[in-house]
């Protein structure tokens, strides 16, 4: 049987249908919320059919915008490739919106955005901060608005590998098993359905560089304006108006670059920085 | 025609500056669209590039406010404006007079 569920992301108006209960309860855990009750015609459809009697390699498959159907070695490959379809056509649709890229992450002396390449460490960042009493709001990407500052984060699910699962079991973080079996932790699991805009007070441009200590600096607001304008290479950005937002986000936060040691540490860094910094 | 301190450096009028809070600057150049950030002491260079001042009376401003031995700003000078004149974003080399 295929089950159909409807959602709509900062308008982005689309269905997922499948015939796996399993995916279609984890997608409506990650976009808790956002379920899209009109009953007009969606702007995509994304795909994930399961076919046991099928050969091993060709049990799984998705059909997502601009790409035909094809297969995926596992559930957790497909789950992780159409959640990243559907991020990236949010992104790619015109609605007019200002994308950030970086993780938030709520504390109680001020909100946090943690920016930096893909694989610069904001997902497991936030997550050891999340570990340590904080809350995380997504780990990617987040809406600004442009006339009041504030930042929406856009939930997606974590990817969290085996080698930062383990990291994070260390640090205390409890992570339910099914999410990490399938790769597909969503916000909920870590208490935060639904997360309220950020108004931010400090941003962490994290460096790939990785050091024996973790090492912060403090960095101009116009620096970490700038490198927020080069993490976000698409959308609204490229107009006066983008540029003025960015630095009216970056003008009311106390900006650092980050380079991180062992992930304890980093956490702890943080986290001290933060404290001190109200 | 490299920037000496006899120059008199203009910034062109398409480019928009954006002042923020801590004293530094981003330079938008909506020709590239591309967004520069510069330190307070280099926005104040650039307030000052209006074809009116030379760079040894921009310098002389520059001394005026920071605590830096004049020769050290001076070359910083030079070198920031070096750096907006290969970016284009002056309006000519704008050698002596």
């Amino acid at each position: 049987m295929i089950l159909e569920q409807r959602y709509s992301l900062f308008g982005y108006r689309f269905s997922f249908r499948t015939n796996v209960p399993r995916a279609a309860e984890l997608f409506s855990r990650l976009y808790a919320g956002k379920a899209d009750s009109r009953g007009e015609a969606t702007v995509n459809v994304y795909h994930l059919l399961h076919c046991p009697g099928a050969a091993a390699d060709e049990q799984w498959w998705i059909e997502v915008p601009g790409l035909a159907s094809h297969p995926k070695p596992t559930l957790g490959d497909c789950l992780y490739s159409i959640e990243a379809s559907i991020s990236g056509d949010l992104t790619r649709y015109d609605h007019g919106l200002h994308f950030v890229h970086g993780a938030v992450v709520y504390a109680e002396q001020g909100d946090i955005l943690l920016t930096g390449n893909s694989g610069a460490g904001k997902t497991t960042l936030s997550l050891a901060l999340a570990a340590r009493g904080l809350r995380v709001g997504c780990d990617d990407i987040a809406v600004l608005n442009p006339l009041d500052g504030l930042l929406q984060p856009h939930v997606r699910c974590f990817h969290i590998d085996a080698r930062s699962a383990e990291l994070l079991a260390g640090l205390g973080l409890e992570l339910p098993a099914d999410a990490l079996r399938d790769q597909f932790v969503t916000p909920l699991d870590l208490g935060m359905p639904e997360p309220p805009p950020a108004r931010l007070r400090f941003v962490f441009l994290l460096e790939p560089e990785r050091r024996q200590a973790p090492s912060i600096v403090p960095e101009t607001q116009a620096q970490a304006a700038s490198a927020l304008l080069m993490q976000t290479g698409r959308g609204r950005f490229s107009d006066l108006e983008g540029v003025r937002a960015i630095a009216r986000l970056t003008g009311a936060a106390h900006c650092f670059r980050l380079w991180s040691g062992d992930l304890a540490s980093t956490a702890g860094a943080v986290l001290k920085l933060v404290r001190q910094a109200i | 025609m490299p920037i000496t301190a006899m120059s008199k450096p203009k910034s062109k009028e398409t480019i928009e500056s954006q002042p923020l809070p801590d004293g530094s600057a981003l330079l938008f150049d909506p020709a590239t669209a591309t967004a520069y950030p510069i330190t307070e002491s280099a926005m104040r260079i650039w307030q000052l590039c209006d074809g009116q001042h030379d760079v040894a009376s921009i310098v002389d401003d520059l001394e005026a406010r920071y605590d830096v031995e004049r020769q050290a700003l001076e070359r910083d000078s030079l070198q920031f404006l070096a750096e907006m004149e290969e970016k284009q974003l002056l309006v000519e080399p704008a050698a002596g007079a």
